[in-house]
């Protein structure tokens, strides 16, 4: 894996993982399976203590947990994908949709590459096929001009493909789906013979993912609809569990951008705990509190705490405390809208004043970081 | 994680095998209640075993009620009912506290279907011949026992509870030992795990190697309670009960067989040495009533009521129905599967067969991947749910996941053959609600609309409503009723839903008659009975009893009633009973019912005699008096109706004037009814009611409290009487701002009661008086927010002083 690459695709990343897995497989494949479903979901929920013979024979590996959260939506969408009908993954922004998307793909059917990234803009050829202009003009409608789109490439190789933000199309546009989920084949009618109509290979399957947020802004068709089987991602309701995974990741991203910044446990705790109590709208101590319009997703507490963190690695002390835990959680609270604000500022006022009152630590020092922020607005 | 997984040593597992004993002369076969593989176990493992003696785990004083039990013309589910007065004993049903004739008493319920092990074994114990004892205890802490020091015991009472008490641990073992096991299945929670390992991972399992993994897992279960935990809830009392009765039994020399709770069996069988020794006869002296009644499967149903069972009875009904089938479970999926389909597609969901397939198919698979060799209730639910809700479970889920927990509990109810029952009045009760279409169903409140005046049926089907209401059985409720008690409709609304309770009430009036029409008259009369000398009360029985349709024992509470017009000193309830009957006649005229002389005669003498009692009802002042408007204007409207219930006009108008006299002094409000009243039947003068409030002073709210009198019984006083009107502007506008302030409260109360129409009109008349033409009285509408906080503040400072000069409430003074 070349260095200089930002993000590898998932199954570059977990290449010895999926190897190690693939080799110690004893149980039976789905058609066009790479993996057995037990092995798709030891590979997303991780192997625990167990450990894995390396697929090279040398030593062994222990299998990551990289998705944390609901263990059996993990089950239900591997088992989705192993029957004929489509996974549709519906959810907040920032609950890892598209991560487990990926995960899947890459640990089902070798890639998580073959996507489509839906917008308003998204157009049917985007989806089907396209064509070489200048191939077509030279030779007309022959198999060479066309250009596959990700959704015909899976079909054609047997491989899951994803779709992402499937809901930000046009509905006529995910409509050019349902033949394709429907009879698994796709027929290309300028070209003529066998070469007009492509038949999905065993493995063919579809991720999509939605955003909550989008729904009522372009409504699936009732016809795409019976073609998936829907799964609700949510926030990680478990604050220890999210913020085990927010320091591990914030660890990893600060390591991959050359950051040494210590992430301190009180701040993970602090931007956790503010982000949990938010979105459900209420404290721990019972307080009723106005929900923000920003997702406040665990994602979006790794972006915080990573932010401030490289805040503090580049114009700070070197230290992350809770200045720059304060002066990210506002940008963080403020991203859809500007009434978040005073929403947060009402958070801050009540519940952690209070705690600021009674235990003082951490949130006394968010408190007054927050108060002196404030003061320089 | 199945069975074989559950990993426990050798050495467990041959000491659960030696406690249980499966091939001595007595054996502990471990059960769960309504536990679909460990019936189907013990039914095959009865005929192989061949007991002489089945023991089980049931309070022995229930062995009376065995032949009642097994009544083939049964129908499951159905409970044994111990009813108390004063304990909450186990597994106790839900209170009754609707409105009803008595007050409620604690009910224990020990229910069975046809998958709970203890029937099974009772049934073959039926076919086979052998011999059942029951051997539990009713009351879970016996208070004498309490009593004694441990050295009161004898020796090997003692040595048996030492043995029972061995294997407790502490709490916080219990649960890390089930967290642990949750998580090495892959379960969420404590009913997935059971369900995994036992039901499904157990079905494929011999008897013998069922009970061994259940017994391994009980002991080990066993470990985690501490001594202390386990004698305090009582179950080592019963254990030491259990002891005795399985001593007795393992006297004879015969084969046994002990069908008890696992945990229990682990205990026991560890203690089988000591059992010869045991002479001490075991006591169970709790008082209770003990009946058979019908239960239901939502009852059944963990998440409603019974909390030792398995939720999805309808689940493991159809898993217990198919047991003789290859895939019980996978049958038992696909009708749950399709049920929910049909109850979906009824709301409007479209779902078809394909969806059936696609989640059968699913449940399956999903299964599978668990490593579990049956398709479970947990998958079953969520192959519903993944393969029949498109979009946000949330958002749209709420009609699948309605109709899958329906047909996952099922609205089975249980029937009962002659031998148990049921008594006369359970029978009536189920015939005449078959015969009206208001047959009991274990599903959700059913609503139901009857147009009295449209049909006789309807009007049988209110009358059995009402006193199904009354008798308390938490059968019927009627909806949207108010403060004319559903008298002023024709149209009745109510919602109907059957519990075990409405029949272990039915029980509980078996003595007060044959029919429900029957207890219904009798409740009735002894609250008529117990009302003596009181009108209100009689005539509310009465009026109640004309809803129950029961005419007949009305009539021979009207010498009652009569008795008690004459006798009855309160006003109050004079009128009120006036009022209830008048209530009732009209009812009756709406419905289209004869008019009935004596509901007539009735109402004029009670009307006649509260109109005497007007001094004594204008003595009451303060928030007493609250009731009085109302009163009058009912009065005051009988008066005016001349409908042969009203009282004489010249008698009326002679105590009301001498009432007056009297409210001038104790209150305005009173006052202000009364100078209504004089308008409403055109006796009023119009240049008094301005003097009048003038006159009421003394408190703030004094002025307003005479208008609010005063406009609720003649509302358009303060446009017909302009002296009124005058008096009320020159208050508002020339009285200090202060007392302004102070009676503001009292005056929104009384114009409260206009309409739009009549406000208008007036502030046209008092904007006209202040001088001020239409523009200016706009400009004086909206003040500035401040001004309108103050004036709001000031309200409510007000309103806060007048509740504690109400002095003590009403209710306080009864």
């Amino acid at each position: 894996m070349p260095e200089s690459i930002l993000r590898p695709a998932a199954e570059v990343l977990f290449r010895e993982e999926l190897d190690a897995l693939a080799a110690a497989d004893t149980h039976p494949l789905p058609r066009g399976f790479r993996l057995s479903p037990r092995m798709i979901r030891t590979f997303i929920l991780g192997s625990g203590e167990a450990k894995l013979p390396r697929a090279g024979g040398e030593g062994e590996i222990a299998v990551t947990q990289k998705y944390f959260g609901d263990d059996a939506l993990v089950e239900r969408a591997i088992v989705t994908l192993a029957s004929p009908r489509a996974l549709l993954l519906v959810g907040e922004p920032g609950t890892a949709k598209s991560m487990l998307s990926e995960l899947l793909a890459a640990a089902a059917t070798g890639t998580s590459l073959l996507t489509v990234q839906g917008s308003a803009a998204t157009t049917e050829d985007q989806i089907k096929y396209t064509w070489n202009y200048a191939l077509l003009l030279a030779k007309g409608p022959v198999r060479e001009a066309l250009v596959p789109s990700p959704l015909f490439a899976a079909m054609r190789e047997g491989r899951i493909a994803r779709f992402e933000e499937l809901t930000r199309c046009p509905v006529e546009v995910q409509d050019s789906l349902v033949g394709i989920l429907s009879d698994k084949v796709l027929r290309v009618p300028e070209l003529e013979g066998e070469d007009g109509i492509l038949f999905a290979r065993e493995g063919f399957n579809l991720i999509a993912t939605a955003n909550a947020r989008d729904r009522g802004v372009n409504e699936m068709s009732a016809a795409l609809r019976r073609r998936f089987n829907f799964e609700s991602v949510r926030p990680i309701r478990d604050p220890l569990v999210e913020m085990a995974l927010v320091e591990r990741e914030v660890q990893k991203q600060l390591a991959a951008a050359g950051a040494s910044v210590p992430v301190p446990r009180d701040a993970v705790e602090l931007v956790v705990t503010t982000f949990q109590e938010l979105r459900s709208g209420r404290s721990r101590e019972g307080v009723h509190l106005d929900r923000p319009e920003a997702p406040l997703s665990t994602a979006e507490a790794i972006a915080t705490l990573h932010a401030a963190a490289l805040h503090a690695h580049y114009y700070g002390t070197g230290r992350l405390g809770a200045e720059e835990v304060a002066s990210h959680l506002a940008g963080a609270a403020t991203l859809d809208a500007a009434e978040d604000t005073a929403k947060l500022e009402r958070y801050v006022e009540t519940v952690v004043r209070d705690r600021a009152t009674r235990h003082g630590g951490p949130w006394g020092a968010l408190l007054e970081a927050w108060r002196k922020i404030g003061r320089e607005r | 994680m199945n069975l074989a997984g559950l990993g426990a040593p050798e050495e467990t597992r041959a000491e659960v095998a030696k406690r249980l004993g499966l091939s001595s002369a007595l054996a502990f076969f471990p059960v769960r209640h309504q536990s679909p593989t460990c019936a189907a176990k013990l039914e095959a493992f009865l005929p192989a075993f061949a007991p002489d003696v089945i023991l089980v785990e049931l309070p022995a004083r229930f062995e009376e009620h065995l032949e009642a039990l097994l009544d083939p013309e049964s129908r499951a589910p159905f409970a044994i009912c111990a009813v108390t007065d004063e304990r909450s004993p186990r597994f106790v049903g839900r209170r009754d506290t609707s409105r009803a004739a008595e007050a409620p008493r604690s009910r224990a319920y020990y229910p069975f279907c046809d998958y709970s092990p203890e029937l099974v074994a009772l049934r073959y114990a039926k076919a086979s011949g052998a011999e059942v004892r029951f051997i539990d205890r009713f009351s879970p802490l016996p208070e004498d026992d309490s009593a004694l020091d441990e050295d009161d015991l004898p020796s090997a009472e003692r040595a048996l509870g030492d043995r029972l008490g061995q294997d407790a641990g502490g709490l916080l073992a219990r649960s890390r030992f089930t967290a642990a096991l949750c998580a090495r299945a892959g379960a969420r929670d404590f009913d997935e795990l059971w369900e995994a390992l036992f039901e499904q991972g157990g079905w494929d399992e011999s008897p013998e190697g069922w009970a061994l993994a259940v017994g391994a897992y009980a002991l080990a279960t066993r470990r985690t309670f501490g001594q202390e935990e386990l004698e305090a809830d009582g179950t080592l009392s019963r254990e030491r009960f259990m002891a005795a009765k399985i001593a007795e039994a393992a006297r004879t020399g015969r084969r046994a067989l002990v069908v008890a709770g696992a945990l229990h069996v682990v205990a026991l069988g560890r203690a089988r040495e000591t059992l010869p020794e045991l002479r001490r006869a075991p006591k169970d002296d709790a008082e209770a009533e003990v009946r058979l009644v019908p239960y239901t499967f939502p009852r059944l149903d963990a998440l409603l009521g019974y909390a030792p069972g398995m939720s999805g009875p309808a689940f493991y009904q159809h898993v217990w129905e198919a047991r003789a089938e290859a895939d019980p479970f996978a049958q038992a999926a696909e009708r749950v599967l399709l049920e929910t389909i049909r109850r979906a597609r009824a709301e409007g969901d479209a779902l078809g067969p394909a969806d059936a397939i696609a989640a059968l198919a699913f449940a399956r698979e999903l299964a599978s991947l668990r490593g579990r060799p049956k398709i479970g209730r947990a998958e079953v639910i969520e192959a519903a749910t993944s393969c029949f809700v498109k979009g946000e479970l949330r958002v749209s889920g709420r009609r699948v996941v309605a109709a899958l927990g329906e047909a996952l509990r099922g609205s089975r109810v249980g029937k009962l053959g002659p031998t148990a029952g049921p008594s006369p009045i359970s029978r009536d009760f189920r015939a005449t609600a078959e015969a009206l279409g208001l047959l009991p169903s274990g599903g959700p409140p059913r609503s139901i609309e009857l147009s009295l005046a449209a049909s006789k049926k309807a009007r049988r089907s209110s009358w059995f409503l009402h006193r199904a209401a009354w008798l308390g059985l938490g059968f019927a409720t009627q909806v949207g009723v108010g403060e004319a008690e559903g008298f002023e409709a024709a149209t009745e609304r109510w919602t109907v839903a059957y519990a075990p309770e409405v029949d272990a009430r039915l029980l509980d009036l078996a003595s007060e008659g044959a029919s429900v029409e029957e207890a219904a008259a009798r409740l009735l009369v002894r609250a008529a009975r117990e009302g003596e000398g009181h009108a209100g009360v009689i005539a509310a029985c009465v009026g109640r009893g004309v809803r129950m349709g029961l005419e007949g024992v009305c009539l021979r509470l009207a010498p009652a009633l009569q008795a008690a017009i004459r006798a009855d000193e309160d006003p109050r309830s004079l009128l009120e009973a006036a009022r209830k009957l008048r209530r009732v006649r009209a009812q009756r005229a709406r419905i289209g019912l004869p008019k009935a002389a004596w509901l007539d005669a009735l109402g004029r003498a009670a009307y006649e005699e509260g109109a005497r009692g007007l001094p004594r009802l204008a003595q009451t002042s303060g928030s007493r008096a609250a009731d009085v408007p109302a009163l009058l204007a009912d009065l005051g409207g009988a008066a005016l109706a001349a409908d042969g219930m009203g009282p004489a006009r010249e008698l009326l108008l002679a105590k009301a004037r001498a009432a007056r006299e009297i409210a001038r002094a104790t209150s305005p409000l009173v006052l202000g009814a009364l100078d209504g009243l004089f308008v409403s039947l055109g006796e009023g003068r119009g240049s008094e009611l301005g003097a009048h409030f003038e006159a009421a002073r003394g408190r703030p709210e004094a002025k307003g409290a005479y208008l609010e009198g005063l406009l609720a019984l003649s509302p358009r006083a303060l446009l017909d009487e302009p002296s009124l009107l005058e008096a009320l502007v020159a208050h508002v506008s020339s009285g200090s701002f202060e007392g302004f302030l102070a009676s503001l409260p009292s005056l929104r109360r009384a114009l409260a009661r206009l309409g739009p129409r009549e406000l208008e009109e007036i502030s046209s008349r008092a904007a006209h008086l202040l001088g001020l033409g239409t523009a200016e009285t706009l400009l004086v509408s909206p003040l500035p927010p401040d001004e309108v906080a103050r004036l709001s503040a000031w309200e409510l400072r007000w309103l806060e002083a007048e509740a504690s000069w109400a002095g003590p409430s009403s209710d306080a003074n009864r």
